[in-house]
């Protein structure tokens, strides 16, 4: 059933569509709070606090837009609100995150062939590299790579300007991928 | 136009926003540019790099506590009858104690203002020779009849 269906059910008062909705998005927008510089208590709350919104209030989803649209652009806003609040303070680490290129904590106990290995290094660094980005920017590319937002889409969600989202999101590849290139200039697995 | 200008619209590009004319531009400017290649290249490697981050699990049952659309509702409604009780208890409240708050002033205003209103009896007085005396006044002889 799409979204649309599943809305309109909600609209009627199912429970059922809810839950499925929910389960259909929980996890990504889940992972948006977490990419865009949440903690895990704090994307935890937002989370709790975008399907409140949801299910409380009127769906103002636009005939031409796709729900998943509507739903970031809430996430978005909920997100740009706590930035404002907390100024970054909470903020944490993508390392924390991702350190190991799966879910954080332990390293792989087993050595890994040299090419699986400079695989995994080259995410861990990916990952760090994102953690060098301002959040605001990491949100904008959570946006636009995630949630597959057109420029205009992110433009309307944050506030920005369609200028300054493709200035951001090629500012923060240009830093990525100067990051990347000088890992990679200096050999894997230094 | 430089290369930055040129790896700008190879990220506008990779974000399909590029126009047909810029795609055109770009796409001669790669041929003859190898930084800018290497830079296009980066640029994919990265996105597959973000494709593969891994995605976390929010906590177990962290939606369950969300009542859905018809609990919600039943919770609205729950609400909103509280609220019609509470706002009709405090107009009441109100009532009571601003009619206690007017009484009060009435009985406050009793002895002060009944002192003075007693003082007013002079109103019952006329200025001698006038329309009012002659009607009130006892005429002349009639105490005596």
């Amino acid at each position: 059933m799409d979204d649309r269906a599943l809305i309109r059910r909600i609209g009627k008062g199912d429970e059922h569509a809810f839950r499925i909705l929910a389960d259909r998005y929980r996890r990504p927008l889940y992972n948006f709070f977490l990419r865009s510089g949440a903690s895990i208590e704090d994307s935890e709350d937002l989370l709790q606090q975008l399907f409140m919104k949801l299910v409380g209030g009127s769906y103002e989803v636009r005939e031409d837009a796709s729900f998943k649209t509507y739903i970031y652009r809430v996430a978005a806003n909920l997100l740009i609100d706590h930035m404002r609040r907390s100024r970054r303070a909470d903020f944490v680490d993508f390392d924390s995150l991702y350190g190991d290129g799966e879910t954080g904590g332990a390293r792989a106990p087993a050595p890994l062939p040299d090419e699986e290995a400079e695989a995994s290094e080259l995410r861990e660094r990916y990952a760090a590299a994102l953690e060098t980005l301002p959040a605001p920017w990491r949100a904008v590319l959570e946006l636009r790579v995630t949630a597959e937002m057109s420029y205009k889409e992110i433009a309307e969600s944050t506030g920005l300007t369609v200028g300054a989202v493709e200035s951001i999101l090629f500012r923060a590849r240009e830093r990525l991928s100067g990051i990347l290139g000088e890992f990679r200039a200096g050999g894997a697995g230094r | 136009m430089n290369c930055r200008d040129f790896r700008k619209l190879v990220s506008k590009r990779m974000d399909g926003e590029a126009t047909r004319p810029e795609e055109e531009t770009l796409r001669l400017h790669l041929e003859s540019c190898a930084d800018c290649r290497a830079f296009s290249e980066s640029l994919a490697a990265i996105a597959g790099l973000h494709r593969g981050l891994a995605e976390l699990e929010p906590r177990a049952g962290l939606l369950e506590t969300i009542p859905g659309p018809k609990r919600f509702a039943e919770h609205l409604s729950i609400w909103w009858k509280t609220g019609i009780a509470a706002a009709a208890a405090a107009v009441v409240l109100l009532g009571i104690m601003t009619g206690g708050y007017v009484a009060a002033g009435f009985s406050a205003g009793t002895s002060a203002d009944q002192a003075e209103v007693s003082e007013l009896d002079y109103l019952g007085a006329y200025p001698p020779g006038s329309l009012g005396e002659a009607l009130m006044s006892p005429a002349e002889g009639e105490d005596d009849v």
